[in-house]
């Protein structure tokens, strides 16, 4: 029995630490949220994440869904096949898995008021508003102001501070 | 009553949450295990910053940084945009810069054998012949200059690098060194869709690194090891804003033989009988290494007399004086009324105990005035002197080149319009000492690409223009004595479109297309990619493809024009070499299947299998010989005076023409490649190819060979004989009448030529100058943080390779490594690496030197 209780505890572990990452990219996402100024026309009751596939940052999102609220609004996490699922998203995030899709994501949201997020080296530069990187073994973010406003939303000056600004 | 338990109970749950409030510690003085007990929920109370101060105090999972820089690599050269490597429609593997340091390779050709199936053989200490898939030395049993790989399209940043006089890559000339380069990114398979002619076993694209703000102000690498080897680099870059970054590198590399002995082959009348061909100091000698002062004093022996007479062949054509290998002084000029070069053994092999000495300098500015404009300039300088194969055919399979270039490369991305300008030009000598093969190379490439991204469709038309010219005429004393003789030029116009649709999620279908227009042959040459790749899954990827692509024009192939007076050889007298400038270029199609697969997210296997058709392989081939009685005289006397004379009947001339070949390759292969981050200490790497070629139409003659039979057919052509004994017998009435003088007849009278001969070609014929399989694998271990050691392998199965000059057997071999490196810190790691510690010795490439083990210690740094 006290074996099978630490195999337990190690499975538990681990899965706690691969899930770590994961978690922190959904509590940045939840606090982007804080420093963007979404238009005031929208006329959404919720506040739509899409998520494009499947991703381990799915079920995190869901947990801060559960308890809070972005822009006074409650949070919907939308795990998506096709983009037309999440056309109305506030939020989209491309994971790593779907990189190769931020063309596809971009032309998508094109004029929307949509906050794109992705984790691909360039990924602003292909047209990502926010950009998941490693950097000596730290999660950071690059961020770019033009492809922010593009989408008709407004950036605080401090999220630009905290991220690496790609121009 | 109620009213007040409620009011109670409301102030014990708002002061519960008062105190939550408070339980939000200070971000500065939370330990890493009470952050990794805190839930979403608990998380989610703290603002980015604090969330970011967080995330540091955790760290990122080493394990999950591995994953991204191992297993999630990107690639821009198998659609000309950056793309995850899991999705690249092509095989493709990308090598980092970390890895090829990590690794201890101490060149780019070295780092390439961790690169599935890339052969990699070295020549001489730090020269390499690095073949993609194989196909090599084809045509066989020809000149060594045919195994060199002209099927495989090197470039920088997308700049070719390609030799396009004889064909193939001057390694040594590149001018960039390790800290130059970000990644190097291999597609294996016809590319010449993408990227113009000689992409035909596949690209090997060196990307060099984009300044940032991340970049070191200095970085570089030193390392010194055996046979007085010392490589560096040093590099110094800096973005001086978001518009301007700007760099400077240079690197130096030198590096001796084991021996300064060279090879003297081609040294037998009868290998099996032991009938050796050379004379030194009073005995006779064979194909063996010789010093250059021993290659002065050897001569040939005397064909006609006993295998061990050390009575020299005496030349007529240079007062009766020995044939000397390579004489003691050259001479240049006439000699008994024939233009003649003898180049001097010192000339030809200044240095014969270096094998590698080369230095540059490159210069990098980044210019990016807004989000959607950057536009790189480069350019640099090199010097490269080194001892390896031959291009020519002298007795032996070693030769100096050196080259001395220059090159500036613009590459402009205006938001979807990309456009490259280049312009490498220099001076390249093929094989020093030799008159005729030292030429200026001017070499200018123009690209405009548009990128129309639609919604599931990316349309990529473009054009390109490159104009290369060689010119021999500054370096000969006379026109004639070059091979070219001039300036000789290739012109290449195309025009490309690259569809690439992605109709669903899952499917994507690409058709490229390409045609060229060359001067010569005054043709069109389409080449194409047609790829549909289905993703069934994050995990799992198929891709099937078809593909064409050819070589372009090389002016040793269009444009020969050289006249060889055999001065230090008996016979022929003379060999013209003539190019063939409407020839067919050798193509290839390839249909190739592909899988990659990521069973769980620390494994990725990529999988290929393919099967290549290639054609119109050509080769410089006499095509016709002459016969010449060399004694008329003498038998003329014989019938005036009842003498027993001899005939001397020899080739006096050859006629050697490029012209293609009905040969036909067939070769069908597969290869694997498997990364594994088994945990955050221990990463496995390991590549396997196998391979089979076989051959249809295989003459499997040699140039002497050919020689031979086209002889044997002269003699069959009895009008041609009998009118050459009708004219002895003329001469012979004429004289006997005292119609004429002795001294009257000529000194050698046409006796019968010919062009053909009878060909028995042989179909199915197995080529095993590709070793059968190879491949190579590598563990790095991290057991702390400083400590790296990295054990690693390349191996191959035996090959046979098949020379003018006879046949040679490489034997298999298992190069086995390892390398230590200590971290002393962030900015400074040591690095010790044993090359071939199982001293394997054997050659790897035929002729050339062996490869013993080899020690080497340096230091990167940065700051």
């Amino acid at each position: 029995m006290k074996k099978k209780l630490t195999v337990l505890i190690m499975i538990c572990m681990s899965l706690s630490l691969t899930g770590q990452q994961s978690m922190f990219k959904a509590l940045f996402m939840f606090n982007f949220a804080k420093y963007i100024e979404w238009p005031n026309h929208s006329s959404q009751n919720e506040f739509i994440i899409g998520v494009y596939g499947h991703d381990d940052i799915v079920p995190e999102l869901k947990k801060l869904a559960s308890t809070k609220k972005i822009n006074n609004k409650p949070i919907v996490v939308k795990s998506v096949k096709t983009l037309s699922e999440a056309s109305n998203a506030q939020l989209f995030y491309i994971p790593e898995s779907k990189s190769g899709n931020i063309g596809e994501v971009t032309s998508f949201f094109k004029g929307k008021s949509t906050l794109i997020v992705s984790e691909k080296k360039g990924g602003c530069a292909e047209g990502s508003a926010i950009n998941y990187i490693l950097q000596g073994g730290k999660m950071k973010y690059e961020i770019c102001r033009g492809n922010i406003e593009s989408h008709q939303l407004k950036v605080d000056q401090k999220l630009i501070s905290l991220g690496i600004e790609v121009k | 009553m109620l009213q007040k338990y409620i009011s109670l109970a409301l102030m014990l749950i708002f002061s519960l949450a008062v105190y939550a409030q408070e339980t939000k510690k200070d971000v500065n003085t939370l330990s890493r295990e009470e952050v990794l007990e805190m839930n979403i929920e608990e998380l989610s109370a703290y603002d980015l910053e604090e969330i970011m101060k967080l995330m540091d105090i955790v760290g990122a999972s080493t394990v999950e940084e591995l994953y991204e820089l191992l297993l999630n690599k990107d690639v821009t050269s198998a659609s000309k945009s950056e793309e995850s490597l899991f999705d690249s429609p092509l095989s493709t593997t990308v090598l980092s810069h970390d890895q090829i340091i990590a690794s201890g390779a101490t060149c780019f050709e070295e780092a390439l054998r961790m690169v599935p199936g890339v052969i990699v053989r070295e020549k001489s200490n730090g020269n390499f012949d690095v073949h993609v898939r194989g196909n090599d030395n084809l045509p066989s049993k020809n000149m060594l200059l045919y195994s060199e790989n002209s099927q495989t399209l090197v470039m920088i940043n997308g700049r070719t690098v390609f030799n396009y006089s004889h064909g193939g890559t001057l390694w040594e000339s590149l001018p960039v060194s390790f800290e130059d380069v970000d990644r190097i990114e291999v597609v294996r398979g016809p590319s010449s869709a993408l990227y113009g002619p000689n992409a035909v076993s596949g690209v090997i694209n060196i990307i060099t690194v984009d300044i940032n703000k991340e970049t070191p102000l200095v970085s570089g690498n030193l390392k010194a090891g055996s046979m007085n080897s010392y490589i560096g680099d040093i590099a110094f870059r800096k973005q001086i804003n978001d518009v301007l970054a700007f760099g400077i590198t240079t690197n130096y590399e030198t590096r001796d033989r084991e021996t300064d002995k060279i090879l003297v082959y081609n040294g037998y009348y009868d290998e099996a009988n032991d009938v050796k061909k050379y004379i030194l100091d009073g005995k006779r000698v064979g194909t063996g290494l010789y010093s250059t002062e021993e290659i002065k004093r050897l001569q040939l022996a005397n064909p006609q007399n006993d295998p061990n007479s050390v009575e020299p062949y005496l030349n007529p054509r240079n007062n009766m004086e020995p044939f000397m290998i390579f004489p003691e002084v050259g001479q240049t000029g006439q000699l008994n009324g024939y233009d003649i070069t003898i180049y001097g053994i010192d000339d030809i092999f200044p240095h014969p105990e270096r094998s590698k000495e080369r230095y540059a300098v490159n210069g990098y500015v980044e210019l990016t005035p807004n989000s959607t404009t950057n536009i790189n300039i480069s350019g640099g300088y090199q010097h490269s002197d080194v001892l390896t194969s031959t291009m020519g055919d002298m007795p032996t399979p070693y030769s100096g080149k050196v080259a001395e270039t220059g090159y500036i490369d613009l590459r402009a991305n205006i938001k979807d319009f990309n456009f490259q300008a280049n312009y490498n030009g220099g001076d390249i000598d093929f094989m020093t000492g030799n008159e005729g093969f030292e030429l200026d190379l001017r070499q200018f490439n123009a690209t405009a690409e548009y990128n129309l991204k639609l919604d599931k469709i990316a349309i990529r038309p473009g054009l390109n223009y490159q104009n290369i010219s060689y010119d021999d005429s500054p370096y000969i004393s006379t026109l004639g004595r070059g091979y070219l003789n001039g300036k000789k030029v290739i012109d290449i116009m195309a025009g490309s479109l690259r569809l690439d649709y992605k109709p669903t999620d899952k499917l994507r279908l690409i058709a490229a297309l390409r045609t060229e227009k060359y001067n010569h042959p005054d043709k069109f040459y389409t080449s194409w990619q047609f790829v549909g790749s289905y993703k069934i899954n994050e995990n799992n990827i198929f891709r099937l493809v078809y593909s064409r692509a050819n070589q372009s024009s090389f002016l040793v192939n269009a444009h020969s024009n050289y006249t060889w007076n055999l001065i230090n050889r008996p016979y022929p007298r003379v060999m013209q070499f003539s190019g063939n400038k409407e020839y067919d270029l050798m193509t290839t199609d390839m249909f190739e299947l592909g899988y990659r697969v990521r069973p769980a997210k620390n494994i990725l296997i990529d999988f290929e299998a393919y099967y290549n058709v290639s054609n119109d392989f050509g080769a410089l081939m006499p095509d016709y010989a002459d016969l010449y009685i060399k004694n008329p005289a003498q038998i003329v006397q014989q019938l005036l005076t009842a003498q027993t004379v001899t005939p001397v009947v020899l080739p006096d001339s050859v006629h050697m023409q490029y012209n293609n070949l009905k040969l036909k390759s067939k070769q069908l292969g597969a290869s694997v490649n498997v990364d594994w981050v088994i945990n955050e200490k221990l990463m496995a790497n390991a590549h396997f190819s196998v391979q089979q070629t076989k051959l249809d139409n295989y003459l499997g003659l040699s140039r002497d060979n050919t020689i031979e039979m086209l002889i044997g057919d002269a003699q069959t052509h009895t009008d041609e004989t009998n009118a050459a004994d009708t004219q002895i017998g003329t001469w012979a009435y004429l004289i006997a009448n005292g119609l004429m003088s002795i001294d009257d007849i000529p000194a050698q009278l046409y006796y019968a030529g010919s062009n053909n001969f009878e060909k028995n070609y042989k179909n199915d014929y197995e080529h095993k100058s590709t070793p059968s399989y190879y491949g190579g694998f590598s563990l790095t271990y991290r057991p702390i943080e400083k400590l790296e050691i990295m054990p690693s392998s390349y191996f191959y199965g035996e090959q046979t390779f098949e020379n003018q000059y006879g046949t040679v057997k490489i034997d298999s071999k298992f190069i086995f490594n390892t390398t230590v490196a200590y971290k002393a810190t962030d900015k400074l790691t040591f690095r010790v690496t044993g090359k071939n510690l199982f001293n394997q010795d054997s050659q790897e490439y035929a002729f050339m030197d062996k490869v013993p083990t080899m020690v080497f210690a340096g230091v990167n740094f940065k700051f």
